[in-house]
C-alpha cells in the first residue's frame, strides 16, 4: 500500500509537470505566432525553394515565410476562409475566381524590372490585364498531355481519344481537375471547352460518363501515376510534361504525346492578396523571381517553362528539347489549347464531380 | 462551505470539456447550418434563407447512392476491424501480464508513421508489380498480374481497416482491463466453463468498449476522403469526397454544408443515441 | 497479480482436468498464434516501406534495383522534411496530453456527478467525430483568426485537441463508468477530500485507460491532415508535407526513409522502455 501511494504521488508530480510544460510550450508557440515583418508567400509545395529568388534572399535575409498548398483549389478555399498571406501562386484559370471573391488587388507592372522579358503571349492573356490593372504576373508554365508506354502501345494515333479507347479499359488514368479532364472531353465533343453553354456541358457530361468505366483512377497524385506507368499497370495517363521527362530519365520507355487536338498549356503566377502590408517586399520578391537565373533554375530542375523568354534562351536548345519544351514559346503557345478561365466553371466542376461519383 | 467548494471543483472539472465542445460544436454546427440555407451566389450571402442547396444537392439519387456506399464501406470496416482486434485486446488484457503496456505500444507503433506512407505500403503490397502479385506469379498460381487489387472499394476497406486497428484495440482493451478478475474467478469456482465465462461475463462487460470502438471507427471513416482519393478508384468515391469538392473545387459552400448536415443527421443521430444508451446501461449495471 | 495467471487456471481440479487443460492449451496457443499473426499483418506495410527505402530506383515496384543508403543521406540534408516531422511530433504530444487531460476531467465529471443536461453534453462532446473534418477546419480557422491565433502550429494544436477530445472522452468514460466506487467511497470515508481521492485512487486505477487515450490521440494527431491543412501557416506538419510532395515522385524514397526512421525510432524507444521496466522490476524484487 505504501508503495502504491508513493507511486500515485509521483504520478501526480508527473502530471503536474506535464501540464506546466505544456503551458510553457503553448506560450512559446503563441509568442512565435505574432507576425514579424516578413513577406508571407503561399505557393505550391516544391515552389518555395530559395534558388528561385536568390536576389530577394540577399537583399532581405530571413524575411520570407512560406505556406504551401497541394493544389490551387485548396489554396483558394483556405484564403476564402480567412488565411491572409501577402502573395499567392495560383494558376491563370483560377485568377478570375480570386478576383471575383475580392481576395486580390492589382499589381503595378511599372515596378517590375523584367515585365518586358515575359513572353508576349503570356503577358497579353485575356483577363490578366484589364486596362492598367494587372491581376497576375505569369511565372511558370507547362503542358498537359498523355504520357504513354511506347512498348505497350505501338504507334497510337496522336489524339486525346486514346483516353476514351475501350481497348485499354482499366489501364488508363486521368487528372482529377476541372481544367484538365472535362476540358479535353469538351474538346473531343467539338466545343470550345472554355466557353460552353448548358447544352454543351450536358454533351460533355455524356463524354465523361463514357470514359469513367474505362479508367483506373482520377487523381492528381503524380507519384502514383508515374509508379503505375513504370510498372505497366497503366499504359497511358494524362500527365504534365515533367512526368514524361522523369520517367524517361528512369529508363521507362514512354513518350509525351502531341495530340492533334492540341496539348493543354497551363500558366501560373503571382497574385497580390488584397490589403497586404508588405507590398514593397512583395515587389522585390516578384522581381527576384523574374530574374533570368531563377527561370533557368525552374526549367532545368523542374522541366517546366519560364515566363521569362531570356531564361528560355539561356538554357539552350539541346536542354529544352530533352525536356520537351519548345525553343520558341511564342509560336508553340499559339498552337496549344490555353487553359484559361472557364465560363460556367462552377457548373462544370459540379458536373464533373457528379460524373466521378457515378452520376 | 465544503459543499460549495466541492461544487465549484466539479464545475472546474467540466469546464475544459465544456469549452472545447461548445467552442467547436456550436460554432462549427452553427456555421454549416446557417450556410446550408444560403444561396450559392456569394453576393447573395445572408440575404435570405432558402432550401435551394438541399434541393439541388441532397434531394437527388446520386447523393444517397454515394452516402449509402459510404455507410456500407464504413460498416464493413468497423466490423472487420473489431473482429480482428478483439482477440488481440483480449490477449493483451488477460494474458500479457506485466508486458501489457509494452504490447499496447507495440500494436500502436506502426501508426506513428504517417498514414499517407502506410497507404504507399499497401500499394506496394497490392500493386500491379506488388508483393502479392509477385508471390502469386512466382508460385505459378496466376500468369498475369491481378490488376483489381487496388483502386476499388475493396482496397479502401483494407487500407481503412488497417488504419483504424488502434482505434479498436485500445477502447476494447480498456473495457476488458477493468473487468474484475474476482468475478471471473467466482464464476469459475461455481463451475462455469471458460467458454461460458467468456460469453456470459467477459463479452457483455466489454460491450461499452466495443460500442465505443464502433463509434470511433464508423464515424471518422464515413468522413474520410483521403483514402478513397488515393486507393478508391472511380467506384470508391465516398460522401466526404462530395463534401470536400463542394467546399474546394466547386466553390459552393452551401452545397457542401447541406450535404454535411444531411450526413450528420443520417449517421450521427442514431449513433449518438446508441452511444449514450450504451453508457447509461453500463452505468446502471455498475 | 491475478492478471498474471490464465483464466482457466481457476477451474476446479476435477475429473475433466485433462480435457480442460487441453482446451486451455489450445486456447492459449490460438490466441498466442493469432496475436503474432496480427502483429505481422500490422507491420506488413511498414516492412515494405523499410525495404524500399534502400532501393536505388525511385519507382516503388519489384524487382528492386540496387541497395543504397543514399535516401537516408538525402533525408539528413532535407531540413524541411525533418522540421515537418518535428512539428508533427510537437503538435501530437501537446494535443494528446491536453485532450487526455480534458477527457479525464470531463469524463470523470460526467460519469460521477449528476448534471442537468449531462446526456446532452456527452452527445455534444462526441459531435466533433461526426463533423466532416473540412467543416472543423474551416470553422476553426474562422474562429481562431477571430480570437487572434492565426495560422500557426498553436492553431493546429488547438484543432487537434478539439479533434482528439472525443476519442479521449470516449475511452475515459468507458473506464470510469464501471470503476469500482467502493474504493473511492472508502477513501472519502477515511477523511480524504475529493481531490485527494481523485488523484490517489481514481487516477492510479485508470492508468491503462490514460495510456490508451494518449496513444490513440497521438496516432490520430500525427495522421490528421484536413484540419491541419486549414490551420497551418508557414510551419507544416508531416502529412501536409508529404501530401505536397506527392506531386514530386522523385521525393518519395526520402519520405520512405523518414517513415522507416520513425518506425525504427519508435521500436527503439519500446525496447529501451522495456529494458528499463525489467530493471526496475528486478530491483523491486530484491
Amino acid at each position: 500500500m505504501r508503495q502504491k501511494t508513493s507511486a500515485a504521488s509521483s504520478r501526480r508530480q508527473v502530471l503536474i509537470g506535464a501540464a506546466l510544460g505544456l503551458c510553457a510550450v503553448a506560450a512559446v508557440w503563441g509568442g512565435r505566432a505574432v507576425a514579424a515583418d516578413k513577406l508571407s508567400y503561399f505557393t505550391w509545395s516544391g515552389y518555395e525553394l530559395p534558388d528561385f529568388h536568390k536576389a530577394y534572399e540577399a537583399a532581405h535575409p530571413d524575411s520570407l515565410d512560406v505556406a504551401m498548398f497541394g493544389d490551387d483549389d485548396e489554396a483558394f478555399t483556405k484564403v476564402k476562409a480567412g488565411f491572409r498571406p501577402d502573395l499567392a501562386h495560383p494558376c491563370y484559370d483560377k485568377v478570375e475566381r480570386w478576383r471575383q471573391a475580392g481576395l486580390i488587388e492589382p499589381i503595378d507592372t511599372k515596378r517590375l524590372k523584367n515585365w518586358s522579358k515575359i513572353s508576349p503571349v503570356l503577358r497579353n492573356l485575356p483577363g490578366l490585364v484589364e486596362g492598367d490593372q494587372t491581376w497576375m504576373v505569369p511565372w511558370d508554365w507547362g503542358n498537359t498531355s498523355i504520357t504513354y508506354r511506347t512498348d505497350l502501345l505501338k504507334n497510337p494515333e496522336q489524339s486525346w481519344k486514346l483516353l476514351w479507347d475501350a481497348k485499354y479499359t482499366g489501364k488508363i488514368a486521368t487528372i482529377d481537375a476541372v481544367h484538365d479532364t472535362p476540358m479535353v472531353a469538351g474538346l473531343l465533343a467539338g466545343f470550345d471547352p472554355f466557353d460552353m453553354n448548358d447544352d454543351q456541358i450536358e454533351a460533355t457530361r455524356k463524354k465523361l460518363q463514357e470514359q469513367r468505366p474505362l479508367l483506373k483512377m482520377y487523381t492528381t497524385d503524380m507519384t502514383s501515376i508515374e509508379q503505375a506507368l513504370a510498372s505497366g499497370e497503366l499504359v497511358a495517363a494524362m500527365t504534365w510534361n515533367a512526368s514524361a521527362v522523369s520517367l524517361k530519365k528512369q529508363g521507362v520507355p514512354v513518350e509525351f504525346m502531341n495530340p492533334k487536338e492540341g496539348m493543354l498549356t497551363w500558366v501560373c503566377g503571382f497574385v497580390m492578396i488584397k490589403g497586404t502590408p508588405h507590398a514593397d517586399l512583395a515587389y522585390d520578391f516578384i522581381n527576384a523571381r523574374l530574374a533570368d537565373a531563377s527561370g533557368e533554375y525552374l526549367i532545368e530542375n523542374y522541366g517546366y517553362g519560364s515566363s521569362n523568354a531570356d531564361a528560355m534562351k539561356a538554357v539552350g536548345e539541346a536542354k529544352l528539347k530533352e525536356l520537351q519544351l519548345p525553343t520558341d514559346p511564342d509560336t508553340m503557345l499559339k498552337a496549344t489549347v490555353f487553359t484559361r478561365p472557364i465560363r460556367n466553371n462552377d457548373k462544370i466542376t459540379k458536373m464533373f464531380e457528379e460524373v466521378k461519383a457515378g452520376g | 462551505m465544503r459543499s460549495m467548494r466541492q461544487r465549484v471543483g466539479r464545475y472546474l472539472l467540466l469546464t475544459p470539456l465544456g469549452v472545447t465542445s461548445i467552442l467547436t460544436v456550436v460554432i462549427a454546427l452553427g456555421l454549416i447550418t446557417v450556410l446550408s440555407f444560403q444561396r450559392t451566389d456569394p453576393a447573395a450571402l445572408f440575404t435570405d434563407f432558402t432550401w435551394a442547396a438541399y434541393q439541388d444537392n441532397v434531394a437527388r439519387p446520386l447523393f444517397w447512392r454515394v452516402l449509402g456506399r459510404s455507410l456500407v464501406i464504413s460498416a464493413l470496416v468497423t466490423i472487420v476491424t473489431i473482429v480482428l482486434a478483439y482477440p488481440v485486446a483480449y490477449f493483451i488484457s488477460f494474458k500479457a501480464g506485466q508486458a501489457k503496456h509494452i504490447l499496447l505500444v507495440i500494436v500502436s507503433a506502426p501508426f506513428f508513421t504517417s498514414y499517407l506512407l502506410r497507404i504507399f505500403g499497401w500499394k506496394i503490397i497490392l500493386g500491379f508489380n506488388g508483393v502479392l502479385n509477385s508471390a502469386l506469379l512466382g508460385l505459378g498460381l496466376i500468369d498475369q498480374p491481378l490488376a483489381f487489387l487496388v483502386y476499388n472499394p475493396g482496397a479502401v476497406i483494407i487500407a481503412l481497416s488497417h488504419a483504424y486497428l488502434a482505434f479498436a484495440i485500445l477502447p476494447i482493451y480498456v473495457s476488458l482491463d477493468r473487468i474484475e478478475r474476482a468475478l471471473l474467478e467466482a464464476a469459475s469456482d461455481l463451475g462455469a466453463r471458460p467458454a461460458s465465462v467468456f460469453l456470459k461475463i467477459v463479452l457483455p462487460l466489454s460491450a461499452p468498449g466495443v460500442i465505443s470502438a464502433a463509434v470511433l471507427i464508423f464515424v471518422p471513416t464515413v468522413g474520410d476522403y483521403i483514402t478513397p482519393t488515393l486507393v478508391g478508384g472511380p467506384e470508391g468515391v465516398m460522401v466526404a469526397n462530395l463534401i470536400q469538392s463542394a467546399f474546394g473545387k466547386a466553390n459552393d459552400w452551401p452545397a457542401g454544408s447541406a450535404m454535411s448536415v444531411a450526413t450528420i443527421l443520417t449517421v450521427g443521430i442514431p449513433l449518438l443515441i446508441l452511444f449514450s444508451l450504451g453508457h447509461r446501461r453500463a452505468r446502471s449495471n455498475a | 497479480m491475478t492478471t498474471e495467471q490464465p483464466l482457466a487456471s481457476y477451474l476446479p481440479a476435477s475429473g475433466n482436468l485433462s480435457v480442460s487443460a487441453m482446451l486451455r492449451g489450445m486456447r492459449r496457443q490460438w490466441l498466442w498464434f493469432y496475436t503474432r499473426l496480427f502483429a505481422v499483418i500490422l507491420y506488413l506495410p511498414s516492412v515494405f516501406i523499410l525495404l524500399f527505402s534502400f532501393n536505388s530506383g525511385i519507382h516503388v515496384a519489384f524487382p528492386l534495383k540496387e541497395w543504397t543508403f543514399d535516401w537516408y543521406i538525402a533525408l539528413g540534408r532535407n531540413g524541411a522534411l525533418l522540421t515537418a516531422a518535428g512539428n508533427s511530433l510537437k503538435v501530437g504530444v501537446a494535443a494528446s496530453l491536453m485532450s487526455t487531460t480534458i477527457g479525464v476531467l470531463g469524463g470523470f465529471a460526467l460519469v460521477r456527478y449528476r448534471w442537468p443536461g449531462g446526456q446532452g453534453l456527452t452527445a455534444l462532446s462526441m459531435m466533433p467525430l461526426l463533423m466532416p473534418s473540412i467543416i472543423m477546419g474551416i470553422s476553426l480557422l474562422v474562429l481562431l483568426r477571430t480570437i487572434g491565433f492565426g495560422n500557426s502550429l498553436t492553431a493546429i494544436t488547438i484543432g487537434h485537441i478539439v479533434f482528439c477530445t472525443p476519442l479521449s472522452l470516449s475511452i475515459m468514460m468507458s473506464r470510469f463508468v464501471t470503476l469500482d466506487r467502493t474504493l473511492e467511497e472508502a477513501a472519502l470515508d477515511l477523511g480524504a477530500n475529493e481531490i485527494g481521492t481523485f488523484l490517489k485512487i481514481t487516477l492510479p486505477l485508470s492508468v491503462s485507460a490514460i495510456a490508451a487515450s494518449i496513444i490513440l490521440c497521438l496516432t490520430a494527431s500525427i495522421d490528421e491532415f484536413v484540419i491541419a491543412f486549414f490551420l497551418a501557416g508557414t510551419d507544416v506538419t508531416l502529412p501536409l508535407y508529404i501530401w505536397g510532395q506527392l506531386r514530386f515522385p522523385s521525393r518519395l524514397p526520402e519520405i520512405l526513409a523518414l517513415g522507416s526512421c520513425m518506425l525504427l525510432g519508435t521500436l527503439a524507444l519500446i525496447v529501451v522502455g522495456e529494458m528499463l521496466r525489467r530493471r526496475g522490476a528486478a530491483q523491486n524484487v530484491t
